[in-house]
């Protein structure tokens, strides 16, 4: 059992400097830092794409702090869940608009013709690591992280792949992802 | 503040992957904006995903492979410099300047193995690499091996030859052999 983030007991002061008006800058570049890394993970997961999910920490921070400084923000001390609904919010229109453009390109192609997926670079010896590490990890442990992240399958298309049970390639996957992260943080070998 | 006890590994790598079921997705949104441990151990997670991605477009990762990874990287215009293999089979093959990768296809004999290995011999016989339980691509039932071309481009000619066998009771039966005879490359 472990606590929570103590800074969220923080949340009703921070607020309160932002309608206020005291400090108003500083208590927003705190707001940012607080909250911009999690609205990035939460819109890479949600919408599958880095550049989408870095706008929507641009569009949620811009509407949080908005409403802030409006006074609009009716529970001060649940500042983290009020930032949650605004990303549920602004994810569902997104959701809406691409599955507008889909309908779009399904009638007309996409003129795009290659991967748009994007992804930020890693930094050398951060990458060097865990080229080391998936070096060290068993052949099929690889080839499953490779499909996973790279080749972007979900669970059931990675079991037809490979010919096997689609419960089998949750295991295989925690299970390679686990060793591969245990040995770029030096907690155990990958193999 | 409470106590709670953290997601898994395992959770957040399905809710990364958008496979968490609704329910589930929602409450780790939750912990997700309360907690500084987990918001750390989910960008690992994601830096982790895009070094892999990184490490393939830069033709620095060798793994078996399937149909959909290898179409993955046509789809990102990656040059992969591909030698198909019946078993028995001795391929030339040499690797260009701009190739990304080598990739062999191991035609397999006809049956049904649950597990296949291969060791990798030099042209004396000595082993130089032994890769235990790899990945078949179940569409094809071909081998796809996946070799960065970058190494490769600096290695003088040699034949390396592949033996595919299935671990038995007995020991292990093999299945085929196939050989890639490798001309160097030529300065440009």
């Amino acid at each position: 059992m472990h606590e929570l983030d103590p800074k969220a007991s923080d949340d009703a002061g921070l607020v309160a400097r932002i309608v206020e008006d005291r400090d108003r800058r500083a208590a927003e570049a705190e707001l940012y830092a607080r909250f911009a890394r999690r609205i990035y993970l939460f819109g890479v997961a949600r919408l599958r794409s880095s550049a989408t999910a870095e706008d929507l920490v641009q569009d949620v921070l811009t509407t949080v702090i908005e409403r802030a400084r409006a006074g609009a923000v009716r529970e001060p001390d649940k500042l983290a869940s009020f930032v949650l609904g605004t990303c549920r919010l602004l994810v569902q229109n997104r959701v809406r608009d691409a599955a507008r453009r889909a309908r779009i390109l399904a009638l007309y192609g996409d003129p795009r013709g290659v991967s748009t997926s994007d992804h930020e670079p890693a930094d050398g010896k951060a990458l060097e690591r865990i080229a080391e590490c998936m070096h060290a990890l068993a052949d099929r442990d690889r080839t499953v992280l490779l499909l996973t992240f790279y080749a972007e399958l979900d669970g059931p298309a990675i079991a037809r792949e490979l010919g096997v049970e689609p419960s089998h390639v949750r295991v295989l996957r925690h299970r390679a992802l686990a060793r591969l992260q245990g040995c770029v943080t030096g907690r155990q070998e990958a193999s | 503040m409470s106590g709670v006890a953290h997601p898994s590994l395992g959770e957040w790598l399905e809710y990364y992957l958008g496979e968490a079921p609704a329910g589930a997705a929602s409450a780790l949104d939750e912990h997700l904006f309360e907690c500084a441990a987990c918001e750390a151990q989910l960008d690992a997670l994601r830096r982790t995903a895009s070094a892999m991605v990184a490490l393939v477009r830069r033709g620095a990762v060798a793994s078996f492979a399937t149909t959909a990874l290898a179409n993955r990287m046509s789809r990102d215009r990656l040059n992969v410099r591909t030698y198909v293999m019946e078993p028995g089979d001795t391929v030339a093959c040499t690797v260009g300047h701009d190739d990304d990768f080598l990739l062999g296809r191991f035609v397999l004999p006809q049956g049904s193995y649950a597990r296949v290995d291969v060791r990798v011999l030099d042209d004396a016989g000595q082993e130089l690499m032994r890769m235990p339980d790899i990945a078949i691509d179940a569409r094809s039932r071909h081998a796809l091996m996946l070799i960065p071309a970058r190494p490769t481009k600096g290695e003088g000619s040699a034949i390396w030859r592949y033996v595919f066998s299935t671990p038995e009771p007995g020991g292990d039966r093999e299945l085929a052999r196939y050989a890639m005879d490798h001309t160097a490359l030529s300065e440009p």
